[in-house]
This record gives structure tokens, sequence and C-alpha cells, in this order.
């Protein structure tokens, strides 16, 4: 017997999807079109973050060393300042090697050794980074405890701006994402009930025939599942091949743009979706089924 | 078959369809069910369904209690009773075939017995050659039969008929009556709420009549006469 009902279910499953492919398809498409604009949102936002990252990294703090401090003991400072919070890296940058690097930014075309008269003006410097740029400012007063510390300079005016350019991508991502997905989701919703809704009379003659619930619902869920199915696979190959071409434009035309091909994310994303897809499919569709079957 | 005892319907809008109704229908009768627009004809036949639930009584369809049924029970009950609508309610989408394959379908039985069965009662019916047809393109006539098909292919042992005849002309509606009485002689008990009162005038069987909600006449081989 429940063989029986399983070839019942198969048949009509596809008959039926087949019958309704108009709605079917429209539903596919409203599924498809919302759940490809919340994937690239999720796309954007996930680059932004990548951006914002990068900017993060970017920021430095140069500590400047006494000119009568030993090099011994200014190496020295380098065991206290990795005990700071919210320290990431340091480098030592002795004032030989400061004036090698500042000859190479010169050129050939003036003996930086030459024109100084054989002195070396520059400090001991230390270029430290920070876990994150709100413990910039932290170090920065630790730094300035420290007396053999001479000067600290670092891009209060940057940090500052990453810090707020940070805030808003993270939220207005967050804000943006979630309003496109509850967008989605409504739209998804109310396909699924007009879908329903057209077929109200169906369940509702089926009820008086004698339909057992489950019978009834079976076949609207393998829809939705299907529905589901095939509109966040569409979506997903939309996003896929927009994510390849977009980034190659970037990265090609846009080189400042410090962007990078995260696949794994990517993949990530993709595989929500289609989860999503089909969850909402699925259980839409039961849901606005049961709103009919009380009869 | 059917015992009504005490049974009053009252609807939210204050509006007493069946007022204190008792009466019983035993198995292998043919009862008409007459009375005005508005008398409680369709609140009495719908009740057997369960589709409307009785305010107070006691409503028994082959021994099982209406009142006590348990909501998942409901779809067994519908399956012992053959219901035919007024306006046929077929499923739009399928075929004249599809619509009463469905009703065997439902209880699980296997396509072959489901394809020799359905057969069988499009030819009983005298559809046979229309299998393929859809409803919208039958007439009114043909889509009650279809409709009568789909309620006696699982062979019930109650058939109630909510106005069958209605939307149907006099020629017509004699040949389908002509069915409901062969259905009938084959033990099958049959419950049909009319207007048409030339059919219960030519039929002279069991003729109950509602008035306000209330029995008030109960006759066995009577005629409609002047039923208000």
């Amino acid at each position: 017997m429940l063989s029986n009902y399983l070839k019942i279910f198969i048949r009509d499953g596809f008959k039926f999807l087949w019958r309704n492919k108009g709605v079917a398809f429209a539903s596919v498409v409203t599924l498809a079109v919302a759940l490809t604009i919340t994937g690239f949102t999720m796309v954007f936002v996930n680059s932004g973050n990548q951006i914002v990252n990068h900017l993060q990294e970017q920021v430095e703090i140069n500590a400047y060393v006494k000119n009568d401090v030993t090099r011994v003991d200014a190496l020295n400072l380098a065991k206290e300042i990795e005990k700071m919070p919210g320290f990431e890296s340091l480098e030592f940058v002795s004032k030989e090697k400061g004036i090698l690097l500042l000859q190479e930014r010169f050129g050939t075309e003036m003996d930086l050794n030459e024109t100084l008269g054989g002195d070396n003006p520059l400090p001991d410097q230390y270029i430290i980074k920070a876990t994150s740029p709100d413990m910039v400012e932290v170090i920065v007063t630790e730094l300035g405890r420290m007396e053999e510390i001479d000067n600290i300079v670092y891009g209060k005016e940057i940090v500052d701006n990453i810090l707020s350019f940070t805030f808003w991508a993270k939220n207005l991502g967050m804000f943006l994402i979630s309003g496109v997905m509850l967008a989605a989701l409504f739209l998804i919703m109310i396909t699924i009930r007009l879908t329903v809704y057209s077929r109200a009379h169906e369940i509702r003659v089926m009820k008086f025939i004698g339909a057992t619930n489950w019978y009834i619902i079976f076949p609207f869920f393998i829809e939705g599942l299907i529905i589901g199915l095939l509109g966040s696979l569409v979506a997903a190959v939309i996003i896929f091949f927009g994510y390849q071409n977009l980034m190659e434009y970037v990265i090609l035309n846009i080189s400042f743009i410090p962007l990078e091909y995260d696949y794994q994310k990517l993949y990530y994303t993709l595989a929500g979706l289609i989860a999503g897809g089909v969850f909402i499919g699925a259980i839409g569709s039961l849901t606005a089924t049961r709103k009919h079957l009380k009869v | 078959m059917i015992q009504f005892f005490n049974v009053t319907k009252k609807y939210e809008n204050g509006n007493i369809a069946l007022k204190d109704v008792s009466v019983a229908i035993k198995k292998g009768e043919f009862v008409f069910l007459v009375g005005a627009s508005g008398a409680g004809k369709s609140t009495f036949t719908h009740m057997l369904i369960r589709e409307i639930v009785p305010s107070q009584g006691q409503i028994l369809v082959d021994g099982q209690s209406i009142i006590r049924m348990k909501n998942r029970h409901v779809p067994f009950l519908r399956r012992k009773v053959g219901f035919i609508f007024q306006d046929y309610q077929l499923l739009q989408d399928r075929t004249v075939f599809e619509n009463v394959a469905f009703a065997l379908e439902i209880v699980g039985l296997s396509p072959q017995d489901i394809r020799k069965k359905v057969t069988m009662v499009i030819d009983l019916v005298g559809l046979t050659g229309h299998e393929k047809s859809y409803p919208e393109q039958l007439s009114g006539g043909e889509q009650q039969r279809v409709a009568i098909a789909r309620a006696i292919v699982n062979n019930p042992p109650l058939i109630v008929a909510d106005e069958p005849t209605g939307n149907l002309d006099p020629e017509t509606s004699l040949e389908i009556m002509k069915i409901f009485n062969s259905i009938n002689k084959w033990g099958t008990t049959v419950l049909m709420a009319t207007h048409d009162k030339e059919m219960v005038n030519r039929m002279r069987k069991r003729v109950i009549q509602l008035s306000f909600g209330e029995i008030i006449r109960d006759e066995e081989k009577g005629g409609y006469y002047n039923a208000q």
C-alpha cells in the first residue's frame, strides 16, 4: 500500500508541477531573483570587509627612540613593547638602516651621506602594528609613558577614519543583509502563498473526498522543495559567474582596491543560499498548505 | 445508517439552521430531503461529512459518532460517505479518469485495481470515451456524472447528494436520477436534498420535509406537495 502511495506521489509530483508550470516557473524566477540579490549583497559586504581588514593591517605606529639612548637599551625596549595590550608585531629600524631606506627613496641623484656631511640625524625607530585599529590609541598611550621614546607618529586621522568606516561598513553590511534577506523571505512567502492559494479549491475538494492531511501536504511539500532547489540553483550559478567576472574586472581595472578571490567564503555563501532556498520552499509551502486544510 | 438525536445547529451570526432534529435513516433506504431554501437541508447534509458540527445533540453515521470523532478520523468518515455537490466540485486540472481515480488513490489502491474500477464506474455513469476530457470540456450533466462516479467508485455504504440536479435540465435530471436509483438498488443508502418537485413526485420514496430547521413531515412514499 505504501509503495502505491509512493508511485502516485512521484508520478503526481512531476505531472502537476508540469501542468502548473506557469505558476511554478514564476515561483522559481521570484525565488531566484530574491536569492540572487541576497547572495550578491552578502558577497559585496564580504568584499567590503576584506577591504576594511586590509586597511586595518596598514595602520602602523612609528616610535622614535631618543638620541641619547644606547643601542642596547633601545633594543631592550622591544621586550616592554611586546607586553603591551593590543600588540601584534614590531620591527626595529636602526638609524643606519633608516638612512639606507631614505637613500633608496631619494635614488641615485643625491648622495645623502655627502649632503649631510657624514652625519646621521635619524633616530632609531620602532614600527609597531596593533591587533586592531581601536588598540592603536592604547599602545600610543603606553609608548608615551616610556622615557626612552622621543616622538610617536601614527596616522591618528587615518585610524579614526578607519574606525568609523569599519563601524559603518560592518553595521551597514549587517543591516543590508538582514534587510535584503527579510525582503526576499517576504517575497518568497507571498509567492508560495499565492501558488498554494491558487489551488485552495483543489485542497478543499481533496479534503471532502477523504484525503488525509499528509496525503494533501506531501505533494505540495515536494513541489516547494523542487521549486526552492531550482530557484536557489539558478541564483547560485548567477552569483558564481557574476562574482568571477566582477572580481576580474575590479582586480584588472581598479588596482588600488585591495581585493582577493575568496572562493571558500563564496562556496559557503552559495551553500547557505541553496540550503536556505530549499528550506524556505519546502517549509513555506507546508505552512501555506496547512492554512487551507481546516475543512 | 444515519441517526440524528436532538440535533441543533446555531451559527455564530445567531441563525438557527436546525432545531432539535431527531431522525433515523436505515441501511438501503432512498430518502428525499425537501424544504424551501434556508430550511436547513444543506446544514443537514454537510453535517454528515463533518464539514459542519452541531451545536447540540448527537449524530451517528454508520454507528460512528460525528461529535466525538477526532479530526484525524474525519478523512475515513468521508470515504464512507460519497458526497455529491450541486456544483460538482471536480478538480479542474485533472481529467475525468483522474478525478474518479483520485478517490481510490487516497485509499492506497494499486494502479491496476484503480484502472479496473474507474473504467467500470465511468461506463456505469455513461461517460465511456470521455476519460481524457477535462471538466471544463463537459456539459453540466456530464460533470455531475463524473462527480457521481467519483462518489461511488469507492463503494461507500452511504451516498449524500446536495441538490445534485439543481443546475440541470429536466431530461438530464431524469438520467441522473436513474443512476441514483440503480445505486440504491445495489444496497447503497441514498440521501438527497432537492428542490426538484417533479422528481420527488415521480419517484415516490421516503420524503423528509424541513421548515425553518424543523422536521414538519416524514412520509414513506411521499410526494413534494407544497414544501414551503
